[in-house]
This record gives C-alpha cells, sequence and structure tokens, in this order.
C-alpha cells in the first residue's frame, strides 16, 4: 500500500517537472541552419553586430542587451552597454565575463571563437541576403528572445516598405547603376547581397549583378564600358571632403553619371547594416531614381542626420528608429506637436509662443492647452516644403531643403 | 656555346620582342570574354598618340584603350623597378633570397596606406605609403650600420615592427577590413598618367645610374674586400645603391600595392639566362620583370573578367613554381 503511494507521489513529482520544464520553450532554425533552443526566456543578450543589436532595440529587448561591438552607434542608449570589441574579433573573455544566456552573431563572426562560445552558451547565427530574410532574421530573434508580437511588427514594417517601394517605382531597368563600394581598388556589389537586392527593388540595373563574388573587385574598364547612368555610393566611406577624387579626374568626370551629375550618396549604417534601418536605406535609394514620384521625403534632424521621420494614423511622429514617439494632436484639419516632442525631433528650441531655429526665430501658434504646437509652422520656420501623408501606408514623410 | 656577344643580342633583343609583343597584346585584350573591348593596333596608336599629346579622347573605346595603355605601361615600369631593385639588393648584399621589399619598403607602404585610410588623411593615399615606406627603409638601414648582414636583421626587425602596427590599426579599426586588404595585394587597375610619368622618371635615372656603374656591382660580388683593394668606397657604393634599390620598389608599392617576388625572381631568371655580368644582367632582368608583371597584370583582369585579381595571386604562385624549380635543380 505505501509503495503505492509512494509510486503515485514519484510519477506526480515527475509529471510536474516536465511542466516546469516547458513553461518556456523557443527553438527556433537559425541562418546557418543549427537548431537553437532556449528553456528560459534570455536576459542577458550579447549581440555581435552593430545590426542585430538594432533589431533587439527594435523589438523592445534593449535592455536584455549586456554586450555590443564597437561599432555600434545606433540607438544612442547602445553607448552604455559594455563593448566586447570589433565584430570579427571579439574579445572571448569579455564575452563570457558578461555571463550572456545567449549569444547573437552574424556570419562573419569569428568560425573559431563562434565554436568556443557555442560549446558553452547558445549561439544564434544570422546570415541575411534579402530584406525578405532580414524581416524573417528579425523574427527569428523575437521568437528566441520572447518578443514575438514586437518582432512581428518590426518584420511586418520591413517587408510592407519593401513591397510598398516596389509598388510605387516605375520599371527603370534601362538605367544601369554601379554602386561604389569602394574606389581603391573599385569594388562593388552583386545581387546576392541586400545593397543587391535592394537596387532590384527600385527596379534599376546593377551593371555589376551577374559577378561571382558578392563584393567583387571591379575591372575598371568594364566601368568605362558600361557607362552608368547613376552612381551611388555609401556617404561617411566614400565621401569625406566632397567626392571622391577619382571620380573628378580623367577617364572618370566623363562618365554620363559624373557628367550629368547622377552621383547619390546613402547612409552607410543604413544600407550597409541588415536590420530594421535597412528600409530607410531602401527608401534612400527610392528617392534617387524617383524623387517626385517617391511617397516619402527626408527630414533631417540634427545637423548630420538625415532621417525619415513618420507618422502614424495614430498621431504620433517618430524617429527613424520607429521608438521615440512624440504626439501629434489633431485640431480642425491642423496638426499639433507637443513642445517636448518638438525640441526633441526637430532640435529647435521652444518658447510659450515662438520657436527658435538655426538664427531663426519664428512665431508659431500654439492650441488652446499651451501644450502643443502646430507642426505647419514649424515645418514653415525650418524651410520644409513637402509634407505628403500618405493615406495607403500611414506614414508622412518631410523634406528639409 | 653560343658566343657572349651572339648571346646578349639573343636575350636582350629577344626580350625586347617578346616585351613589346606581350604589352601589345596585353593592351589589345583586356580578356577572352565576348564582353570586353578589343582594341586593335592602330587604334592602340591613336589612342597612345592621344595619351602623349594631350588631346582629350572622344570615343569610349578609346578612353578604354588609353586607360589600358597606362596600365600596361605601369605594369612594365613597375617591372622594371622592381628587377633593377632586386639586383641592386641581391649584389649589395651578396644574398639570392632578399628582395627589394627587404627593407620594411613594403611594410612601411602597407602602414602608410592603411593610416591614410583609416584616418581619411587628405591627398592620395600614395604619398603616405611612401613616406612611410622611406621612413621604414631609413630605420633598418641606419639600424644595420651599412653592414651586409646587420642591413638583413635590422630590414627583418623593422619589418616585423611595422607589420605589428598595421595589425595593431586593422583590429583596433576592423570596419574597412577588406578594402585595405585588397590593396595590401597589389593591382594595376588605378593606374593613370601622372603615376606612370613618376615610374618613368624614377625608372629611368635608376636604370642609366645602375649602367654607368656596373662595373662596381661587378666587383661587389667578389666580396668586399677585394672591392677595398681597387679603390672603391664601398659603404658609400652601397648606401647609394640601396636607397636606389629601395626608392624604387617604395614608388611602386605607395602606388600599385604589394607586388610580391617579382624582385626576387626576375634577377634569378636573368642570371641563369646571361650570367653575372651586371651590364647584361640588368637590362634582362627589366625585360624579365616587365614581361612578368604585364602577364601577371593580363592575367588579374581576364581571368574572371569584369572582375579583377589582385596581381600578388599571378606573381605569387608563377614566383613559389620558379623557386621551387631553383630548389630542385640547386642552383642558387
Amino acid at each position: 500500500m505505501r509503495k503505492r503511494w509512494l509510486l503515485l507521489f514519484i510519477s506526480l513529482l515527475l509529471v510536474s517537472a516536465m511542466f516546469v520544464q516547458v513553461a518556456y520553450s523557443a527553438a527556433v532554425v537559425d541562418d546557418v541552419g543549427r537548431v537553437v533552443r532556449l528553456y528560459t526566456t534570455p536576459k542577458r543578450i550579447v549581440s555581435t553586430a552593430p545590426s542585430i543589436t538594432e533589431i533587439l532595440f527594435a523589438i523592445g529587448a534593449g535592455d536584455k542587451v549586456v554586450g555590443r561591438t564597437d561599432f555600434d552607434n545606433y540607438p544612442p542608449e547602445v553607448k552604455n552597454i559594455p563593448s566586447i570589441g570589433g565584430f570579427s574579433t571579439p574579445s572571448y573573455e569579455k564575452i563570457m565575463s558578461l555571463r550572456p544566456d545567449l549569444v547573437i552573431a552574424a556570419k562573419s563572426f569569428s568560425k573559431d571563437l563562434f565554436e568556443k562560445i557555442a560549446a558553452e552558451v547558445p549561439v544564434m547565427v544570422l546570415d541575411p541576403h534579402t530584406l525578405k530574410d532580414i524581416a524573417n532574421d528579425i523574427r527569428k530573434v523575437g521568437i528566441i528572445t520572447g518578443y514575438y508580437r514586437n518582432s512581428q511588427a518590426v518584420a511586418f514594417k520591413v517587408e510592407s516598405i519593401e513591397r510598398a517601394v516596389r509598388a510605387f517605382i516605375d520599371d527603370h531597368r534601362d538605367k544601369k547603376v554601379f554602386f561604389v563600394l569602394w574606389y581603391n581598388p573599385i569594388m562593388s556589389v552583386n545581387k546576392t547581397t541586400f545593397i543587391g537586392q535592394m537596387l532590384d527593388d527600385i527596379k534599376v540595373t546593377n551593371i555589376t549583378a551577374d559577378l561571382s563574388s558578392p563584393w567583387p573587385m571591379v575591372n575598371p574598364e568594364y566601368l568605362l564600358s558600361k557607362d552608368p547612368d547613376i552612381i551611388i555610393m555609401p556617404k561617411n566611406s566614400m565621401a569625406y571632403g566632397g567626392k571622391p577624387a577619382f571620380l573628378t579626374q580623367e577617364p572618370w568626370k566623363d562618365l554620363k553619371a559624373v557628367k550629368a551629375g547622377r552621383i547619390y550618396y546613402v547612409n552607410d549604417d543604413w544600407v550597409f547594416r541588415p536590420g530594421p534601418r535597412i528600409v530607410y536605406g531602401l527608401m534612400q535609394l527610392a528617392h534617387i531614381v524617383e524623387p517626385s514620384k517617391f511617397v516619402g521625403k527626408v527630414l533631417t534632424i540634427g545637423l548630420n542626420d538625415r532621417v525619415y521621420a513618420k507618422a502614424s494614423y495614430k498621431h504620433e511622429l517618430k524617429d527613424d528608429s520607429g521608438t521615440v514617439a512624440v504626439y501629434l494632436n489633431a485640431k480642425e484639419g491642423r496638426t499639433y506637436i507637443s513642445k517636448d516632442g518638438a525640441s526633441n525631433l526637430f532640435g529647435v528650441e521652444v518658447g510659450t509662443d515662438f520657436i527658435v531655429y538655426g538664427d531663426k526665430t519664428c512665431k508659431v501658434k500654439t492650441d488652446d492647452t499651451g501644450i502643443y504646437i502646430r507642426l505647419r509652422d514649424i515645418l514653415n520656420c525650418m524651410g520644409i516644403k513637402d509634407v505628403i501623408w500618405n493615406g495607403d501606408y500611414r506614414e508622412i514623410y518631410m523634406l528639409l531643403p | 656555346m653560343i658566343k657572349g656577344n651572339v648571346k646578349v643580342i639573343i636575350f636582350i633583343g629577344g626580350g625586347i620582342v617578346l616585351l613589346l609583343f606581350t604589352m601589345l597584346f596585353a593592351v589589345s585584350f583586356s580578356a577572352f570574354s565576348h564582353d570586353a573591348v578589343f582594341i586593335s593596333p592602330p587604334e592602340s596608336w591613336a589612342a597612345f598618340v592621344h595619351l602623349i599629346t594631350g588631346i582629350p579622347p572622344t570615343s569610349v573605346s578609346e578612353k578604354i584603350a588609353i586607360f589600358r595603355i597606362q596600365r600596361v605601361l605601369a605594369a612594365t615600369l613597375a617591372g622594371g623597378l622592381l628587377a633593377i631593385g632586386g639586383v641592386l639588393y641581391q649584389t649589395n648584399l651578396m644574398n639570392p633570397l632578399v628582395d627589394p621589399y627587404l627593407l620594411g619598403v613594403s611594410a612601411g607602404a602597407s602602414l602608410g596606406a592603411v593610416i591614410a585610410y583609416r584616418f581619411h588623411l587628405s591627398g592620395p593615399t600614395w604619398i603616405y605609403a611612401f613616406i612611410f615606406s622611406l621612413v621604414a627603409f631609413s630605420f633598418s638601414y641606419v639600424l644595420g650600420k651599412g653592414n651586409r648582414l646587420k642591413i638583413v636583421l635590422a630590414g627583418v626587425v623593422i619589418s616585423s615592427l611595422v607589420s605589428a602596427a598595421i595589425t595593431l590599426v586593422l583590429i583596433m579599426w576592423n570596419d574597412s577590413l577588406h578594402n585595405i586588404l585588397a590593396w595590401l595585394m597589389g593591382s594595376f587597375a588605378m593606374a593613370d598618367g601622372r603615376k606612370v610619368l613618376l615610374e618613368f622618371v624614377v625608372f629611368s635615372l635608376l636604370f642609366i645610374f645602375v649602367l654607368i656603374n656596373y662595373r662596381v656591382l661587378d666587383i661587389m660580388l667578389l666580396g668586399d674586400e677585394v672591392a677595398h683593394s681597387v679603390g672603391i668606397d664601398i659603404y658609400v657604393y652601397r648606401t647609394i645603391f640601396l636607397v636606389m634599390a629601395s626608392l624604387a620598389a617604395a614608388v611602386v608599392a605607395a602606388f600599385f600595392g604589394i607586388v610580391s617576388f617579382v624582385g626576387l625572381m626576375a634577377p634569378h631568371m636573368a642570371r641563369i639566362l646571361i650570367g653575372d655580368k651586371h651590364f647584361m644582367k640588368v637590362p634582362l632582368s627589366v625585360l624579365l620583370g616587365a614581361i612578368l608583371l604585364v602577364i601577371g597584370d593580363f592575367f588579374s583582369r581576364a581571368a574572371l573578367y569584369p572582375m579583377e585579381i589582385p596581381i600578388g595571386v599571378f606573381t605569387s604562385v608563377v614566383g613559389g613554381i620558379f623557386f621551387l624549380y631553383l630548389v630542385v635543380r640547386g642552383d642558387w
């Protein structure tokens, strides 16, 4: 009799233990085909690439990030997170000293280091080649970190903006585009990279699309003989101090694109980082081929950082990460913005009924509470001409001249 | 057995013909791809005239021709410079295994380029590469105190110190690693008229100086004591020769990156063909170095057209095979 009770007790214990085990369980197949399985929600995550940090912050898991690389600069809060070093060769000891319960790594991560870490901590590897891959990676990160709902929204945004761009942009495949990754030697991108993919999204012909290397070194005479209509280059790495010297010299200065002034810059961080902000890179590219018809315009916040500001139907104005929300107030068909929000977003000083932008002081209308000021007045003061409200995509975009 | 003079005529004359043929070939074809532009010899000549006279070209194919001519000329002169540098180093240090990069020239150039890229220094990258390579060379030379063996040691030490500095810069800021790696492997893709002209000036001065002083080089091979006994101040000459050879290597390294093995290979090939008399060995080395680099440059743009391969890939493979052959043959 006693024996039977004991047996029952033990089996109950086992069953309950089983339930404790599966209280939380998440498994995803990462981009190199490994199954990553976690039984507890990760609380200490180490990110080994700026794009991964951006994904984590975008889905709301920013406070779980305990390690990042030297190159992380976005969102600004990452400055307070300890760095593990560069992104191909970070410090193993530093990573382990952070006691992570999840490491999310990019494919470029050192292989030896990866194996060493993976022996002790679950490691998820991301290697996106398209915007679709980026969206799926955001979802995977969401599943494994327990922020699936948020990640779904962020991923959906990436997908829907890509769809929107594809829908809005006409066919420009008669335009030959050259993307300058580097100028000495000349390097570009082929179609298997997400930059190449974005060039396909904006429906232009990338003259290096079919080369076999993802980041090929290109024979300069190929560039001469193809004579591209448009040259696109990342701003920070290529254009310090004006356009790259090689384009001002023989024989490059006679290229069609150079003569016609069709050299455009894109934000390095947006086009090179396979994270949520890739869509701003995509919009910047789309803006190049079709500025007139483009759904969005570019807004400048601060001095150097060009950012797309967006407002949703809920009358929130967001910065480019989609995280900082400034509430807008719509009254009698006019849009008002809170004073805090205005100084936050536009960098203007706000007084009782005036704002100071640069050395300009403008009078602005406030609403009857005195807390909100009219958005139109701020934009006028800043010289912003176009504000486009895109009802279909529930976003507005603005351009500073 | 061919008599001396006939041999010289055959090898030097044959070398010149072969070089001209290779150059013409390299100018005509960019690759054996239907995509690549073919430039006929008359077109090449017209483009060459344009290049010399400075009349701007009109058609795209002419522009490409000019571009390709500059590239081929750059490779030719670089081969010549490295070959002379190699001969001077090997003779002056009486060491068959040294090349003009020995005294930290290549490491210095790389460090200069890495620093220029990394800190976005204004002006062309090659200026920094050039300055740094000469600084590295000066350090090794001063450390070596003009002694044959000490110079080699000092060169090794300085090179590894500078390499450590390069690694440090790359590790601390590895965001543009791939750009710099591609640069370090060497390429003639970005040759332009100014670089070719500068190369030509340095090459002419060096070539003439070495040919005038060929006897000194011949005597050097007999050893320091013999040189002293015939009244040659060996230290002065060694300094001049090594400085000039390093200058040659620094020009090439700064303009086109590290083109390995040519400075080592060409003098050996010339020596096997024609012997150790510098009056003949130097011109033949120059021709061989130039031919090697013109072919190497052709390979680097033709193999995967329109992608480029660093020229170091070709020269290292050919160099490796050649030295394997030397080892097997037991001939130094």
